[in-house]
């Protein structure tokens, strides 16, 4: 973990750094001017951050949503046609999301989802679905749906069947699947600068511009408030990654 | 308490071209053990889950007690079904799986608790609540399995395959434990299984089932004394097959005059069979219902020896594989080579109609 965390380093001493030029090995002079900007009231990170988190979660929740059902048809069943749906599924990751986005900006233009919250959240679906739906495909492939009926005879109702049986056994495969997700959302930056046409700025916006400008020291800052809840995402579902739990690279738990 | 009455049950599952169950007609009595048998595909699986709520029936009618229950959903069928594989639930304790059903229930949890213990007193594995499935062996997870199905109070029992996953002496011992729950709670119990020897021994009455119809309904005896086919015949172990034409008592075959006097099958082609331990082997006597054979091999198996008996008749035609067992002593009675006198006791005959 400590390996880990050693990319960071030179990103904090940014954050504080003033002045700071080859070949000194650390700042020369030191300042909390990014950091002071930062959490200033009128700054336009807070609101940022804001729009990143709501988008991201939202995200991941709808993803979830979608990925549970239609990963249960494509682990669980053979249906005619499956092949071309499981292409139809990849078909957002193969394709360049800018040729996709140049066309869906004009319908959502006409239905007024242009430049809006909501508008940003469905065209993140597109990149981020795709995943979910893979790793929900897998864990349904190591499920016995034998447990529900199991449940069903022994007087489970079917929100019961789901709450105490089917959840629990795919819980990993949401844990991780909505890893992706939020990270897959919330570093985003092409599919919302298009969608969102300037009015909803997120993390990534502010990241480039601010990378443009060549302000290292706030870009640096920048850049740790970005890694933070990724890492936290991260450190908070490591177990399922890996061990008894993992819902990748094996099994899932039925 | 409850009978179960199955009427002209039928399963076409789609795309399949001949019905997994066909026309199954069925009264099952109540508070007694009754098994679904047939080899692998026979459809006794997708009979019992029918039953169980879990597949919906093309066609025919299920009824508890005179009342149908086909628009009653599986959860409050009352018929509790122990899967195969145990499916004992992975990330839940031993006293969660037992006590699954009166959770879903909304049973409170002292009684809960309660009712757990004593259900693992009674498939006896007392004090193992806080095991996890996995801690288990495979046969400490058919009875938590069969304690988690009798919690509930079900109406009626189903259980897959109860015995098949289990080795000699464990069978045994489940099969007490199974009939000895289902004699104190007085459950009407359905099994299945594709095993004959399952079915005789845990069974009252059992239904044969070949390719989703029904064959033979009936105690175990009958499946040996009184088989209603030559496939019966062969599924319970009948090998001796000796066609012939029956004429009033009077059965002639190749190997002579036979008397068989119970036979309800009309006059005309028939098959007589008799099962190989009720021919008595002699090596001087005579006397009716009798044939000559030469003994072809033998093979001594512990309790009792098993010969291969190539039997003769009076008339010229090619002698008949006959198979009889006797004692253990007979292996020594009797050698390879040796002509014998076969005797077929005419109540032990049987005829079956010669299939074409």
């Amino acid at each position: 973990m400590g390996g880990l965390l050693l990319p960071f380093l030179p990103l904090l001493l940014w954050s504080v750094s003033h002045r700071w030029y080859f070949p000194a090995i650390i700042p020369t002079e030191w300042s909390w001017r990014a950091w002071s900007y930062v959490f200033k009231a009128n700054s336009q990170v807070l609101p940022a951050l804001g729009y990143s988190l709501v988008i991201a979660l939202a995200t991941t929740l709808l993803s979830i949503l979608i990925g549970i059902p239609a990963g249960r048809a494509m682990g669980l069943y053979r249906f005619r046609g499956q092949t071309v749906v499981r292409v139809l599924i990849l078909a957002p990751v193969i394709v360049p999301p800018l040729a996709v986005a140049m066309g869906i900006h004009m319908v959502f233009i006409r239905y007024g989802l242009a430049n809006t919250l909501a508008g940003v959240v469905l065209v993140h679906l597109i990149p981020v679905t795709p995943y979910v739906v893979l790793i929900m495909a897998s864990i349904f492939a190591n499920y016995n749906p034998e447990y529900e009926a199991q449940a069903r005879s022994l007087g489970a109702r079917p929100g019961q069947v789901f709450r105490y049986i089917t959840f629990p056994a795919i819980l990993p495969g949401i844990v991780v699947g909505g890893l992706f997700a939020f990270i897959i959302s919330w570093s985003e930056y092409l599919l919302t600068l298009l969608i969102g046409g300037g009015q909803v700025i997120t993390l990534p916006l502010l990241l480039f511009s601010f990378a443009n400008s060549g302000d290292n020291a706030l870009t640096a800052a920048l850049s740790l408030i970005f890694i933070g809840p990724a890492i936290i995402f991260l450190v908070l579902t490591s177990r399922y990654l890996t061990g008894r739990h993992a819902a990748v690279g094996g099994g899932g738990r039925l | 308490m409850t009978q179960v009455d199955l009427q002209r049950l039928t399963k076409i599952y789609p795309g399949g071209e001949n019905p997994a169950v066909h026309h199954l007609s069925l009264t099952i009595p109540d508070g007694r053990v009754t098994a679904l048998l047939g080899p692998s595909g026979c459809g006794k699986t997708t009979a019992l889950k029918m039953v169980a709520g879990l597949i919906k029936p093309s066609a025919g009618d299920i009824l508890f007690d005179g009342i149908s229950v086909l628009g009653v959903p599986t959860e409050k069928r009352e018929a509790v079904m122990a899967f195969q594989n145990h499916l004992l639930f992975p990330h839940m304790s031993v006293s969660e799986n037992i006590g699954f059903g009166l959770k879903m229930r909304g049973v409170d949890r002292t009684a809960v608790r309660q009712r757990v213990a004593d259900m693992l007193a009674l498939v006896r594995l007392p004090g193992l609540e806080a095991r996890r499935p996995y801690q288990l062996s495979g046969g400490q997870q058919q009875r938590v399995a069969l304690a988690r199905a009798l919690i509930v109070e079900p109406k009626v029992l189903l259980l897959d395959e109860p015995l098949s996953n289990l080795d000699a002496h464990l069978r045994s011992e489940m099969r007490e434990l199974i009939l000895d729950v289902q004699q104190r709670f007085n459950l009407t119990t359905i099994f299945v299984t594709h095993d004959q020897e399952e079915a005789v021994v845990l069974a009252d009455q059992i239904a044969l089932l070949f390719e989703g119809q029904l064959q033979q309904y009936g105690p175990p005896q009958a499946f040996y004394d009184r088989p209603l086919s030559e496939r019966v015949a062969r599924f319970f172990g009948g090998v001796n097959f000796i066609p012939g034409h029956k004429r009033g008592e009077d059965i002639q075959t190749p190997l002579g005059l036979f008397q068989c006097p119970s036979a309800p099958l009309l006059d005309g082609a028939v098959l007589l069979t008799i099962r190989p331990e009720n021919i008595q082997l002699d090596s001087h006597a005579s006397g009716a219902n009798g044939a000559y054979g030469r003994i072809k091999s033998s093979v001594y198996m512990g309790t009792h020896a098993r010969f291969k008996i190539l039997a003769e008749g009076n008339s010229p035609q090619p002698p008949v594989a006959i198979e009889v067992v006797t004692g253990a002593a007979g292996v020594n009675q009797f050698a390879v080579g040796q002509r014998v006198r076969l005797h077929l006791p005419s109540e032990k005959i049987w005829l079956v109609p010669a299939e074409r």
